[in-house]
């Protein structure tokens, strides 16, 4: 598990990192503000957000590799504090970040080494998912594409087998067959034991992948529920309309009338709209959380 | 006003692997494919392919066999059916009458087209 209690961070204008609310300007920006999040393994999340509201930051922070000893402190894996320097908690996680460094090394011989610092790497899993992207082992990560670096890392990242996978956009710069070949491998390698959390701004590209949705606005997690949970609390309809419901959480334009988000009272369960949902949390959280405090 | 709403995605997998039962693809008494096996040929989440499963198994249609994986029901076919006709008679045959309301078809109209699609 995962556990982030009441993460506070932000940079200050000449990029200093502080972790204290009482130590700064009011009106000096936050990245997040109290955060509190839990992953559990046997999940995959889809971490989604505006621009610029902290999504890589965010990862950033779960794998140690940003925030101040009081932001460590604030996250624990399976009990430990995140730590980049302690070994047995990088070994835990595996991080797929957005922009890949362009080592000279060859994906082939980079695999070689992390086989040996993981110690549940399966080297024929990581050659099964090369030669599903179509890769060629023996390319320098200098002279490989955005998408090639990316289905280098994703490769090692299902080979590590680690219970803790945390890809960062990961379809950024994949081509159309190889975003297929990604959603199979997260179905493939999905077990009780691992937790896999995907951060994108194409939602409904891995959609189908998720079984949790986290949305992170206004400096904290304004929405963070099960897909199960949010089929039996919500209803999204589209009406040939447009004018207002008096039940209507939330309503947008559409080309046919109306798409519309309602409390599910009928417990005929629809496919969820995340575009929908997505603006509707961020213009007003509470009113859906309000929907899921509900007990009825 | 008319409502659209789709299927839940979980239900729209029970759905389709109805289909694939009345289709022949998956015989009465025999095994369909595991969760994983599933969940990876349509590229959708396992915790959701299960909640399919469990659905399909709560209408009757699959029967679980510990340790051995999940078959279709001896009578899969005929429950399908049942809920497929009740769904229509609830729905979809609600809609198709509201039209031929509005459209000022009388019963008699409609039995003789209904008659005239079956000889086709």
């Amino acid at each position: 598990m995962i556990e982030i209690n009441n993460l506070t961070l932000g940079f200050s204008a000449i990029g200093r990192m502080y972790d204290d609310i009482n130590k700064v300007f009011p009106d000096t920006p936050l990245v997040f503000r109290d955060l509190s999040l839990t992953i559990e393994p046997g999940h995959v999340y889809g971490l989604i957000g505006r621009n610029g509201a902290g999504k890589t930051t965010l990862m950033n922070c779960m794998c140690g590799l940003l925030g101040t000893r009081k932001v460590r402190k604030t996250i624990s894996i399976d009990g430990h504090e995140v730590n980049v320097d302690n070994p047995t908690i990088t070994v835990k996680l595996f991080h797929v970040p957005d922009s890949i460094p362009s080592l000279h090394v060859t994906a082939r011989a980079y695999a070689s080494t992390l086989n040996k610092l993981y110690p549940n790497f399966s080297i024929d899993c990581y050659y099964d998912c090369m030669e599903q992207f179509q890769m060629n082992q023996d390319k320098f990560f200098d002279e490989m594409s955005l998408g090639q670096k990316k289905m280098t890392f994703l490769s090692l990242a299902f080979a590590a087998d680690t219970p803790y996978i945390i890809l960062d956009e990961p379809t950024n710069g994949l081509d159309i067959s190889a975003r297929r070949v990604f959603r199979k491998l997260v179905a493939s390698k999905m077990t009780d034991r691992k937790a896999i959390i995907i951060s994108t701004h194409h939602i409904n590209e891995i959609s189908n992948l998720l079984d949790h949705i986290l949305i992170l606005d206004k400096n904290r997690i304004v929405f963070d529920h099960s897909v199960a949970e949010t089929d039996c609390r919500l209803s999204f309809v589209e009406s040939d309309n447009d004018a207002d419901l008096d039940n209507a959480i939330y309503s947008m334009s559409s080309a046919y009338g109306k798409r519309i988000i309602l409390p599910n009272t009928t417990g005929n369960d629809s496919e969820i709209d995340y575009e929908l949902l997505f603006e509707a949390v961020l213009e007003d959280y509470q009113s859906i959380e309000n929907v899921f405090a509900n007990n009825n | 006003m008319i409502f659209k709403e789709k299927l839940s995605i979980y239900l729209q997998i029970a759905e389709r692997i109805s289909d694939e039962i009345l289709a022949g693809t998956y015989a009465p008494g025999g095994r369909v494919p595991s969760v994983r096996e599933y969940a990876v040929m349509i590229e959708v989440n396992l915790n959701t392919v299960m909640r399919s499963y469990d659905t399909l198994q709560s209408w009757g249609i699959l029967d679980m066999k510990r340790g051995l994986g999940y078959f279709v029901a001896d009578d899969a076919i005929q429950t399908i059916l049942a809920r497929r006709r009740e769904a229509f008679m609830s729905s979809g045959a609600a809609e198709f009458f509201e039209t031929a309301r509005t459209l000022g078809i009388t019963p008699d109209e409609l039995a003789e087209m209904y008659k005239k699609y079956l000889s086709d």
